[in-house]
């Protein structure tokens, strides 16, 4: 790693909200094309989207640092950049604490230490009050739904079954093995949820705006908890997956707000 | 009776077969002899719809043969071409069965009648194939399939066969059985049978006429004695010739006399 | 080009008769039903076996003591997605039985011919850009299994016309331009589709509409009477066009006639539950293999031992990672790969 970073890539849309939140944003000279916020960072060159990259675009903006979110989306291209003298930083958050480490380890690399402790500080104590405000009320068993058709829910490994813990839920699918479970539908229609969060809008637009048609007799159904949540402050690890933890703990318990 | 007057045939610019005519009459043999590309198979095909000549008539029972529906030709016209292209398991039995397909009742699903069984059960017996009736076709010699694919035209109880290079590729003693079983059926049967052939000799022995071709056009036409002479053959195959009768049967025999051994 | 000539291992005596395609067929049936029922049974959700049974022959109707949950997950969940994979498993079986007929090519496949991809690429421009119409999706995957057709076809046109050997050769250059297109419909979805596309793309009969069901059902059974009728017109067809034409088949419309309904069927196969490879390779590999050539016979029996096929394979891709799923296409695909190779070894 260098000594001071200068130039940068960023390849997750996560990863590009915590370098603006932490105030190095000027140093970023590449991202994808789903980094859509803050407003800023359309004004950086895309070098692709998050799946296939361009690795020669990469290669000519002369980063010193390429920053992934997950280890397996660049087992292909590591070694090339690594050609290059790019380095490749890869963080990988399984829950909420996990993300503040991200923040933590990036601000480092950043030399934005200050920044990001002001941020951190603000974060937790908004997830403070959250725990706070759902402490002690019956837990609310909660189907999240990442696609309807085919089934998509999350696992043991995603972060989000760490927030939705902490948003005063548990995930029926916390159990399964794996980040992103496609789902039998006899086991959602067993799970009998009481209610179901639908990450939709945002970046996503329409799409996931309908409950998985196994749901349709659940309790979260007839008792109309159904909620439709930004997907953008849900599925990026990052600063804004405090105001999903928010939104989140809301609709769980309305009642507390 | 299958009239065939004036038949042109071309590919693309070029003619492939030039205003030849020839008739099939029942209980005859007619064969058609000569050179590489004269056009003889070209010829054949068009004798039963399988390829539209540009211009001429063919007319099969005094009916124009575009009159006729497929199957309906099928049943008066059958062919017995090159061995058929095996790459499934049949057996010699299904095989020579197939040919009952044209007097199938119905459109497709037409089960086949028991007479349809007699019917192949008695052409195997006609082409000595019974014993292997119920091996796989691909087990059976060169010969033993042709005769299989003869007798599957002999299922169709066509009045009218097409006969094209039935005996190339085969030993001398499978040449001379296929002629021959051909030559009785018409004999017993009635039947016209029009064969194409590059063995000289056989389609004297064997045929009532001989339509001797060149380059699409029709040479000559006539009884083997009229049409296999010294002159018109070497005129057709350029070479030199010796036509004498066989001391057998009588019929012309033909020796072609090569330069280094004059 | 392979010549794969086993031996038969059942022998009929002389030929196949009404009578014993009755039969088997009959036998046949019978299976798929028991194996329907047993599929039934099972699933990432414990059943009562007993109430299950009762449930299913009665289609609920009858008390048969299962709670109300489990008889939608019996009725609602499991038996549409087992009917859904019998008719899919019978439409590429039949599908693939006459490509093999038609092309006289025993390795003839709606895959290899790009006729799935052209069914694949039409089913996802209509979820793309069509995406509220229901039946946009069949129309356009037919749409995209005829024009695949069609583009092999008169890419295989030579001075002789379409042989096999040319039509397989056109049918391999489709299929890689098909799979270049659907790469690039891929681009255009977002990143959190992808995912869902993928799996699709692998075979998935977990998201159906009732009456995209019944659709699927409608053509796999239809399309196999259809191609049934026109059996014996196969079988000669089978040993080759010209002879087939001398014998009294009428070709072409014959040609046009399997075509335009194996493309139906691939279709809607496609339209309901993405790529699920290998059905339309192996199941008319083996019914051959155990009852001979003959389409009179083959035809249905790869419809019924392909819904089989299907069905036992989805079973398993819902049930040996469960309460996760694995893609049907990865199952159907973990056996017939290796059943093929034994097969092409066996000469």
């Amino acid at each position: 790693m260098p000594v001071k970073v200068t130039r940068f890539v960023s390849l997750a849309p996560n990863l590009t909200e915590i370098v603006f939140a932490i105030g190095a944003g000027d140093g970023l000279v590449g991202r994808t094309t789903y980094c859509n916020y803050p407003a800023e960072a359309l004004k950086v060159e895309a070098v692709g989207d998050t799946l296939k990259p361009s690795i020669e675009r990469i290669i000519a903006l002369r980063p010193q640092v390429v920053f992934v979110s997950t280890a397996s989306q660049l087992e292909a291209f590591t070694s090339e950049l690594e050609a290059h003298h790019i380095a490749v930083y890869v963080t990988d958050s399984h829950d909420l604490e996990g993300v503040f480490r991200s923040v933590s380890k990036l601000a480092d690399v950043l030399g934005k230490r200050s920044q990001a402790d002001q941020l951190l500080k603000q974060l937790r104590d908004r997830v403070a009050i959250v725990a706070e405000k759902v402490k002690g009320r019956p837990v609310v068993r909660v189907f999240y739904q990442v696609s309807d058709e085919p089934l998509y829910t999350i696992g043991r490994d995603a972060f989000l079954t760490d927030l939705i813990k902490r948003a005063g839920g548990v995930s029926v699918t916390a159990d399964v093995p794996g980040a992103w479970p496609k789902y039998s539908a006899e086991s959602a229609l067993a799970a009998n949820p009481e209610a179901i969060v639908l990450p939709t809008g945002g970046s996503m637009g329409q799409a996931n705006s309908n409950v998985a048609s196994a749901l349709s007799r659940s309790p979260a159904v007839k008792n109309g908890r159904v909620y439709k949540i930004n997907d953008d402050h849900l599925s990026r690890p990052g600063p804004r997956s405090v105001e999903g933890l928010e939104e989140l703990a809301r609709a769980l318990h309305p009642e507390a707000f | 009776m299958l009239e065939a007057t004036n038949i042109t045939v071309k590919y693309g610019a070029r003619p492939a077969v030039s205003g030849v005519s020839l008739s099939l009459a029942p209980s005859e043999v007619t064969t058609i002899i000569g050179p590489n590309g004269a056009g003889k198979s070209t010829m054949l095909r068009t004798l039963n719809g399988g390829i539209a000549p540009a211009a001429g008539q063919i007319t099969l029972d005094g009916r124009s043969l575009n009159s006729y529906s497929r199957r309906a030709i099928a049943k008066r016209i059958a062919v017995v071409a090159q061995e058929a292209d095996l790459r499934f398991p049949v057996t010699v039995f299904e095989f020579v069965l197939g040919g009952r397909y044209a007097w199938a009742s119905s459109a497709g699903w037409g089960w086949e009648t028991s007479h349809d069984v007699e019917v192949a059960r008695q052409v195997l017996k006609e082409t000595q194939l019974e014993e292997l009736s119920d091996r796989l076709m691909t087990e059976l010699s060169g010969g033993e399939r042709q005769r299989a694919v003869l007798a599957r035209a002999l299922a169709t109880e066509a009045g009218i066969l097409l006969l094209d290079e039935p005996t190339a590729n085969l030993d001398l003693a499978h040449q001379a059985m296929i002629l021959s079983l051909v030559r009785k059926r018409c004999d017993s049967h009635g039947t016209s049978a029009l064969v194409v052939t590059h063995d000289i000799n056989l389609a004297a022995e064997f045929s009532n006429h001989v339509l001797l071709m060149k380059e699409g056009r029709s040479i000559a036409v006539g009884s083997p004695d009229e049409v296999l002479t010294p002159s018109l053959l070497k005129q057709v195959f350029a070479v030199d010739v010796l036509v004498d009768a066989h001391p057998v049967s009588g019929v012309p025999r033909i020796t072609p006399v090569h330069e280094a051994f004059r | 080009m392979v010549t794969v000539i086993p031996k038969k291992t059942i022998s009929w005596g002389s030929h196949v008769t009404p009578g014993k395609t009755l039969v088997i067929c009959g036998a046949l049936f019978g299976l798929l039903l028991l194996v329907i029922v047993l599929m039934s049974l099972l699933g990432s959700e414990k059943l009562p076996a007993q109430a299950s049974v009762c449930a299913l022959l009665t289609l609920g109707k009858a008390g048969c003591g299962l709670t109300p949950d489990q008889s939608a997950i019996l009725l609602d969940i499991r038996l549409p997605r087992i009917l859904l994979g019998a008719a899919v498993g019978g439409s590429l079986a039949v599908a693939g039985a006459s490509y093999q007929s038609l092309l006289r090519n025993p390795l003839a496949e709606p895959y290899l011919l790009g006729i799935s991809n052209g069914a694949a690429v039409g089913t996802m421009i209509a979820l793309v850009f069509m995406g509220t119409h229901e039946w946009s999706r069949p129309l356009m995957a037919f749409s995209g299994a005829l024009i695949a057709t069609l583009l092999v076809y008169r890419l295989a046109q030579g001075r002789t016309g379409a042989t096999p050997e040319r039509l397989i050769l056109a049918g391999v250059i489709v299929t890689t331009f098909l799979s270049s297109a659907i790469v690039f419909v891929t681009t255009l979805m977002d990143a959190t589709r992808i995912r869902s596309f993928t799996f699709w793309l692998l075979g998935d009969l977990s998201g159906t509409t009732a009456k995209l069901l019944w659709l699927a059902l409608f053509i796999a059974v239809a399309g196999t009477i259809v191609l049934a009728a026109h059996a014996r017109s196969l079988n000669l067809l089978m040993l080759g066009e010209r002879d087939a034409f001398d014998l009294g088949v009428e070709v072409s419309r014959v040609r046009l006639v399997v075509f335009i309904v194996a493309s139906l069927l691939v279709g809607s196969s496609v339209a309901s539950s993405g790529s699920v490879g290998y059905v339309g390779l192996v199941v008319p590999h083996l019914v051959r293999l155990s009852l001979g050539s003959d389409n009179r016979i083959t035809v249905p029996a790869a419809a019924i031992c392909g819904a089989i096929f299907v069905v036992v394979a989805d079973t398993l891709a819902r049930t040996i990672i469960a309460p996760r799923e694995l893609p049907v296409g990865a199952i159907t695909a973990l056996i017939g790969a290796p059943l093929f190779v034994y097969l092409l070894r066996r000469h």
